[in-house]
């Protein structure tokens, strides 16, 4: 059987297959064909709405209903469906002609582009038996809406495409042209903006009476490809849509940036447009994207082999649980997270920031063993504890701590009230990670078909890719996981969810200098994340998101967080949450959980890290990216044994 | 149409040039050994250096007759290029680009105006590098700002009901060209990749697949094709070649994001097809370039362009 995950993208998609593989997003209708406000469907790299759109287009249509009457008869709708990058926008720039000839051309080729689309569509009907009596009166109805006389051959529907298509080869000829020229030759403007987009459906609806009731949707997909005027253009038309016509806009999130016409009027959402931010949908709706992703799953492997594998969660092997046993029986004791400590506290002694000896550090790593049977979790809480005491600094020498967290442990052990209960609550997850980082047993920290749903928060693609990756590895081991019998071990897990996770890095579609910028803070917030979960006393658990004052935040940083937000790089989490020190409510980012295994952070957010403006300004102004390494050190120093503010520090208490 | 019948030779760039006496003679400054030595050995009439702004050049421009302008489009950039000649006599001439040193828009653009003005042939040199310096880790662009059709190289987009568009990339050792330009015509059905192997040094082939390891997710499933890194004239023939395999064609999107002989391969094919079928060429711009990646020289390849009439 071949790895039903292979295909991940929808353009790759025959309309057979979008249609075999649609499934459809619960009980929500993000797009309903009878609600005349526009939309516009946004959303990151993957996220589904090249699928969406194509499902309601057409060519679709025609699929499931067979024919054009049927269509309109069951759909009460035909979905116009085409792609804006086929335009080429940039085509429409530079080359020495003005800026105003340039929007004049665009607007009538955009017409004559999609006039073509929607001739060709009608076609079906028009030349079809019950349409071709008033072909030819259709046909000049279309033929006077240009500004100069179309003389046709026929009056025929073919003869007008034909005419429509030599306009635009003609308009194309003009733009390769003056690349050398420098000025149009022969450019004639022959439609009003809007005039054959509005004015094909009503004169069609009017022609073939029949059909009155008829409703067009322009499904204009990959609008973030044209440039912003280009895309004020198309609000324009959204702006003045005319009965029987509607628009469907696809859009990137950073390709929807600005809403205004190109009168300056802004679109109204809600009354003028509705936008639908898709991964934002199902990030907020985890349940429903489950139930999705289960869906999804099951189509693929159904049209894979009906016969074969039906429960693709039973495959994957699961073993959080099972990673403290496996460093127990390969350490036997001999555990990293001792040889760290005692190097910490001879550091402490040698540079006299402790007043223990020596010949103390024996005991004190005795009274930190003692009652934990060798179990490397147990002995990292006790750890744990001792390193919050030593932070503390209450001017006690180190072997008094120790003691203190031997008691505590015991008393614990008894099921008694103590610290330990809040540590094991808080920090499991993050010491659990620490212990994994520490004996190189990385492949437990991400098991199980629900950890790859999670993973891949609202994005199908990113979904795919992780089970296309994990099987992919699974298959070079040699685990046969789409056989009976066979699995997928928490290596082939681990590895494709590594891959996987470097490939959305690597691929966030970061343009410019900018990009490069945003490449560096994603890189630099990472690596400030990863000192919240693998160091010596973390302030918070599982830390993956933050939180931050935006009022004296620089428009630098604010650009490069909106920037990396609309890059799907950081998701704005949906909580009020209040600044410790200020109690003001903020804004709280968290990185995206597909981008987490790449530094082997937390996916699920418990904890949210509090960063002052100056610790943002290091990370996301440019201008100050600096300063990063002294904030990254600062806050190292806070969370680390001999727990010194800086050097400085380490050098008065020497002297 | 067979482009494996077009003329190709290559020599020693150490020993005597295997070339007739231009008229005129155009290369790229880019302060290499592999641009110097053709420009000092080559005879011509007029020998004219292209400086390129993307370049960003520390130095002090070259003692010798140079062209530049500050705009960084291609269609910009040769704006006054156009009055330095007599279009009648420049259609006379006999020419030869270097193409080792350009830009790989402002060579698809020079030769596209070339065509435009009736040329009816032109030589194109290419000086094969010992090596890449730093092998897959070597980058060309800085930081990729927009991907585009090269100027004078579009064409008329096909309204299909069902697009069955095509993208055809030649690979190299840039793999975040190729992701970007597949990003860019993320809605192209069929995706070819061509690789240069037999490559320019051994290890390029090798090095090359390494680099595409990284970026194969976002580029989808992507067929890899075959043809000589040095060879512009087999590269358009497997361009040929692999549309004969695909029914109802829509558009065709060309990138040529490899070495500069496949880069003419493109070319070529765009201007032998540019009306008989919707071709177009595409390229990731960036606003700076990196140049000087290269260790030593190996052969010097040269091509004869015949172009096609302008009838065509």
């Amino acid at each position: 059987m071949r790895n039903p995950f292979n295909v991940t993208k929808a353009s790759e998609f025959s309309d057979e297959q979008i249609n075999t593989y649609w499934v459809s997003m619960g009980d929500t209708n993000v797009l309903e064909p009878m609600d005349y406000t526009p939309r516009y469907i946004l959303g990151g790299k993957g996220c589904g709405k090249t699928h969406l759109l194509r499902y309601y287009s057409y060519p679709l249509q025609k699929l499931r209903w067979g024919s054009f009457g049927n269509i309109v008869a069951n759909d009460k709708y035909i979905g116009i469906y085409s792609v804006l990058s086929t335009l080429d926008a940039s085509r429409f720039e530079g080359k020495n002609v003005s800026e105003g000839q340039w929007k004049a051309l665009f607007k009538y080729y955009f017409e004559l582009y999609i006039g073509s689309f929607l001739l060709k569509t009608l076609s079906e009907y028009i030349e079809s038996e019950n349409g071709v009596e008033k072909e030819s009166c259709f046909v000049k109805m279309i033929s006077e809406l240009f500004l100069k006389r179309v003389e046709l051959e026929k009056y025929n529907l073919k003869a007008l495409v034909e005419f429509v298509e030599v306009e635009r080869k003609n308009i194309d000829f003009e733009i390769e042209n003056v690349a050398f020229t420098g000025s149009f030759n022969n450019v004639q403007i022959n439609l009003k903006a809007g005039e054959l987009i509005f004015n094909i459906p009503k004169i069609f609806c009017e022609v073939y009476n029949e059909l009155k009731d008829m409703k067009f949707v322009y499904i204009m997909d990959e609008y973030e490809k044209l440039y912003d005027w280009q895309k004020r253009y198309v609000n324009s038309l959204v702006w003045e849509k005319q009965y029987p016509s509607t628009f469907w806009i696809g859009a990137r999130k950073y390709g929807y940036t600005d809403m205004h016409t190109e009168s300056g009027e802004e679109l109204k959402k809600g009354s003028e447009y509705s936008p639908f931010f898709m991964d934002e949908y199902f990030q907020q709706n985890e349940k429903e994207f489950d139930t999705f992703a289960r869906e999804l799953i099951r189509k693929r492997l159904k049209r894979a082999d009906p016969e074969a594998v039906t429960d693709l969660e039973a495959k994957f092997r699961s073993g959080k649980e099972d990673v403290v046993n496996t460093i127990m029986e390969s350490k036997k004791g001999n555990y990293k997270h001792i040889k760290n400590l005692i190097t910490e506290i001879k550091l402490a002694i040698k540079k006299g920031l402790v007043v223990d000896r020596e010949q103390d550090i024996q005991t004190i790593v005795d009274n930190l063993k003692a009652d934990t049977e060798d179990n490397p979790l147990l002995q990292k809480y006790k750890i744990y504890f001792f390193y919050q005491l030593w932070a503390d600094k209450n001017h006690s020498t180190l072997i008094d701590y120790s003691v203190l967290v031997k008691e505590e442990f015991r008393k614990y052990k008894k099921g008694e009230e103590t610290k330990y209960k809040n540590i094991v609550e808080k920090y499991k997850n993050d010491l659990i990670a620490q212990l994994c980082e520490e004996n190189g047993e990385s492949y437990f920290a991400y098991s199980g078909l629900a950890d790859l749903i999670k993973l891949s928060w609202g994005n199908p693609r990113v979904l795919l890719l992780l089970l296309k990756k994990t099987i992919e590895k699974a298959e070079v081991f040699q685990e046969h996981p789409l056989d009976s019998g066979g699995q997928i071990s928490l290596k082939a897990q681990y590895l494709g969810i590594k891959e996987t996770a470097g490939w959305y890095l690597d691929n966030a579609e970061l343009t410019g200098k900018r990009g490069s910028y945003a490449n560096t803070a994603i890189k630099n917030l990472a690596e400030y994340f990863r000192l919240y979960r693998f160091s010596d006393k973390p302030t918070d658990t599982s830390v993956c998101a933050f939180n931050y004052g935006t009022e004296n935040v620089s428009q630098n940083a604010r650009d490069l967080i909106r920037m990396m937000e609309l890059h799907s790089l950081l998701v704005k989490v949906d909580n009020e949450r209040k600044q410790k020190n200020s109690g003001k409510a903020e804004t709280t980012y968290q990185i995206n959980r597909i981008l987490a295994p790449n530094w082997n952070l937390p996916s699920s957010r418990r904890g949210v890290a509090d960063f002052s403006n100056t610790v943002i300004e290091s990370l996301f102004n440019f201008e100050h990216f600096s300063s990063f390494d002294s904030e990254y050190v600062a806050l190292k120093n806070r969370m680390n044994a001999p727990f010194v503010k800086n050097e400085d520090q380490i050098q008065q208490k020497l002297f | 149409m067979d482009f494996t019948k077009f003329y190709k030779s290559s020599f020693n760039p150490d020993e005597e040039f295997d070339c007739p006496e231009y008229d005129l003679f155009i290369s790229a400054y880019d302060e290499c050994d592999r641009t110097r030595i053709p420009y000092d050995k080559v005879k011509a009439k007029r020998k004219l250096w292209m400086l390129f702004p993307q370049y960003n050049y520390k130095g002090n421009p070259p003692a010798e007759d140079y062209y530049t302008n500050s705009s960084v489009r291609e269609s910009d950039f040769f704006k006054g290029f156009y009055e330095l000649f007599d279009t009648v006599k420049l259609r006379e001439m006999i020419i030869c680009i270097d193409s080792t040193g350009f830009l790989r828009p402002h060579l698809l653009f020079l030769m596209a105006y070339f065509n435009r003005i009736g040329l009816k042939q032109i030589d194109v040199l290419y000086t094969e590098p010992g090596r890449y310096s730093k092998a897959d880790e070597t980058a060309f662009s800085i930081n990729i700002d927009s991907v585009r059709t090269v100027d004078g190289c579009s064409n008329t987009p096909v309204t299909d009901e069902e697009m069955n568009d095509v993208l055809i990339v030649c690979s190299g050792y840039d793999e975040k060209l190729f992701s970007a330009v597949a990003s860019y015509k993320s809605n192209c059905r069929h995706k070819y990749h061509i690789v240069g192997f037999p490559s320019l040094q051994l290890d390029m082939y090798q090095e090359s697949m390494l680099r595409f390891y990284k970026i194969k997710e976002s580029i989808g499933s992507s067929e890899r094709m075959f043809a000589p890194a040095f060879d512009p004239f087999v590269t358009a023939q497997t361009i040929d070649d692999i549309l004969k395999e695909i029914p109802k064609v829509s558009n065709i999107y060309l990138s040529p994001l490899s070495t500069k002989p496949q880069t003419i391969g493109m070319m070529l094919f765009y201007l032998y097809y540019k009306k008989l079928k919707p071709v177009s060429i595409l390229f990731p711009f960036s606003i700076e370039y990196t140049s000087g990646h290269t260790e030593g020289v190996k052969r010097t390849w040269r091509y004869t362009i015949e172009f096609p009439a302008q009838g065509n």
